[in-house]
């Protein structure tokens, strides 16, 4: 279709989950027939918003290749990770996927300093390389996020602030030259005067050395704030995802209507309030049809009964039988 | 000076310790003083680690060592007598505790006794202080309580690991307000939700203030929640307040530059305006730096920051702010 490398590549894929213990033969599916791309030529920051138990971390891990999808595909570069084997392919599949944790402090080791640890990564990355230039390579690291071997110099974790060591786990990410970043909630443990420093590092790093992120999160405000597309992941599927201006101006998915309408506007009165019955999510993965059926306000028959395939509406992709073929609207 | 429910004066608190020949004090509380009004949704914002739990276990009267009060007082004034906390017995303290002032805790399993179900917990909560009911008649008591939060009464037949989040955290908002306290303290009650249980719960906690006409302090560092629900707010910052005022006051017009960042710096939806952030870190209040605890980060700061503290006073924008640039 179009001519651009495709960089990353999933398509339909789905994991699921045996619930319960052997005999039960209950399954969860975690995600479920998420198709989306990155392209070499075109970094992009893709946010992928979720509530908890949508399945977001499980994408992230697919995406990690810490989990192999059941079905489905997911190619780096053209080739699928099923066919990726041995320790050479793992460690070259690392190098160009890299995550960012949510909390700093998990991140390093509590007994090691923290630029032993980052020393460490680059003499794992580049095996065979002189201690002078995996220090060069940490140095380069540490100057993109803001920071020098000189500011960490020879301090623990628990010595640097939770800004700096947040910072300082983006700087691990990149000391292999990524291409893809995935930050699962990197943001929701640092402190709000330093919140933004991390989101606008990823901008930066995004406009300087090309690099695609992935970022995972429930905050539909610094999605906004940074993202150029946005995809609603709801019980494993992703409902809405396109333009992240368009989407959240005009959200299609009644899902992604609720989330718009839920998130808090920081100007006083400016959201209202209802309190209503208490919704709970908790059913929904195993609902037979569209899996917020149950909580959508403009739910028809045919939701309960056939689950709505993935349609271009507009500019961008939405799931939902409103937007069917029958239903044009 | 009737219509105040709790006041806080000079209160400075740290945490002491002697460990291996070590003496360490973290000063967590410095100098606060609170006037929390009755009917009034009071809202304390700060960082992690700014000693805003702190200052609730001591409005509580929770003063265990290591910490410690070094000087000023609680005082309670709902009650016929003002009562101050800290010179208070156990016993007094356990009678005004759950009836007149409560606890909405974090809302996630571990508030819950895991292995008893809803209702026991209710007996064990909050049964102790209502003994004038006979047990049948706490029972109804709960049902009805729980009716009103939209909770169906099946609900005390569960564990707590049965139910969802938003759920749970219903059930703890239940528990905090079946006495009709004048005061209930709510830390973080929304923080660990989602986006869509969170406005619910936030919905739900200003109804009940409104219904009992109590007064609800409410910590959280998520400034989109105070703009929302809190009618005046306190902004901490390692261990002092360094505004407080009307919520909407501090929102349009805020005269501190720590507010005044605060507010700068929070995304909303529909706003790409590139936001900024402090550089530095929040001090560490084992060793506050001098003069303005601020000072080593506030883009404005003058020699006179350095070494003398300012106070809280009111400024022009209508808040009261303890900056000294601030008119």
């Amino acid at each position: 279709m179009s001519e651009t490398i495709e960089l990353l590549s999933v398509q339909n894929a789905k994991k699921s989950f045996r619930l319960g213990g052997i005999l039960s033969n209950k399954e969860i599916i975690a995600v479920n027939e998420v198709s989306f791309s990155l392209f070499a030529d075109k970094p992009d920051i893709l946010s992928i918003i979720g509530e908890s138990g949508s399945g977001k971390s499980t994408l992230s891990r697919l995406i990690l290749r810490l989990l192999l999808p059941d079905s489905g595909s997911i190619k780096l570069e053209g080739t699928d990770v099923h066919a990726m084997k041995g320790r050479k392919q793992e460690l070259d599949y690392m190098r160009r996927v890299q995550p960012i944790f949510q909390n700093p402090f998990e991140t390093f080791n509590p007994l090691n300093r923290v630029d032993e640890f980052l020393m460490a990564t680059a003499t794992n990355y580049f095996p065979g390389e002189k201690p002078a230039q995996a220090k060069e390579r940490v140095e380069k690291a540490l100057q993109a996020v803001g920071l020098s071997l000189a500011e960490v110099g020879e301090r623990y974790p628990h010595e640097l602030s939770g800004g700096q060591l947040q910072r300082a786990s983006v700087a691990r990410a990149i000391i292999p030259n990524p291409k893809i970043l995935v930050a699962d909630e990197p943001v929701s443990m640092v402190d709000a005067s330093l919140r933004m420093s991390i989101v606008n590092l990823f901008q930066e790093l995004k406009n300087t050395m090309g690099t695609s992120i992935i970022y995972i999160t429930h905050d539909l405000a610094t999605a906004y704030y940074i993202s150029d597309r946005i995809a609603i992941i709801h019980k494993g599927y992703f409902v809405e995802q396109g333009d992240t201006e368009a989407i959240l101006s005009k959200p299609k998915h009644p899902y992604t209507k609720l989330l718009v309408e839920s998130t808090l506007d920081p100007r006083p009165g400016a959201t209202s309030l209802a309190d209503g019955e208490v919704s709970t999510g908790d059913e929904e993965y195993l609902a037979v049809g569209c899996k917020f059926a149950a909580r959508c306000p403009r739910a028809m028959d045919i939701c309960r009964k056939v689950q709505p395939a993935e349609t271009i509406v507009g500019n961008w992709k939405v799931r939902c039988h409103l937007y069917g073929e029958n239903n044009a609207s | 000076m009737s219509d105040l429910i709790l006041q806080t004066k000079g209160l400075r608190a740290s945490y002491i310790t002697h460990l291996y020949g070590i003496d360490r004090e973290v000063k967590v509380v410095d100098g606060v003083d609170l006037s929390i009004k009755k009917n009034e949704f009071f809202g304390i914002a700060g960082e992690s680690g700014c000693g805003k739990t702190t200052l609730l276990k001591l409005i509580a009267g929770f003063c265990k060592p290591p910490l410690q009060v070094q000087a000023g007082s609680v005082e309670f004034l709902g009650l016929k007598e003002p009562m101050s906390l800290f010179e208070a017995t156990e016993a007094e303290l356990y009678k005004i505790r759950w009836r007149n002032i409560s606890y909405i805790m974090q809302g996630s399993m571990n508030v819950l006794n895991p292995v008893r179900k809803i209702f026991k917990s209710f007996e064990d909560f909050a049964y102790p202080h209502m003994q004038e009911l006979t047990p049948a008649g706490f029972k109804q008591r709960v049902i009805e309580h729980l009716g009103n939060l939209r909770l169906s009464k099946d609900v005390l037949e569960t564990y707590p690991h049965e139910l969802s989040g938003g759920m749970r955290q219903r059930v703890t908002i239940g528990l905090a307000t079946l006495c009709s306290p004048e005061i209930i303290i709510a830390d973080e009650p929304t923080t660990a939700l989602d986006v869509v249980v969170q406005r619910e719960t936030l919905g739900l906690i200003k109804r009940i203030q409104k219904e009992l006409a109590n007064t609800i302090i409410l910590v959280t560092h998520d400034l989109a929640v105070h703009a929302n629900v809190s009618d005046r707010i306190a902004i901490m910052y390692a261990g002092t307040i360094v505004e407080e005022g009307k919520t909407t006051d501090i929102f349009d017009r805020p005269a501190h530059p720590y507010t005044q960042h605060l507010i700068r710096s929070l995304p909303r939806l529909g706003d790409k305006e590139k936001k900024g952030y402090l550089k530095g870190a929040p001090p560490n209040l084992a060793d506050p730096p001098p003069g303005c605890r601020f000072h080593p980060r506030c883009p404005l700061a003058v020699d006179r920051c350095r070494v003398e503290v300012p106070k809280l006073e009111l400024k022009k924008s209508g808040t009261m702010a303890a900056c000294f640039l601030a008119e």
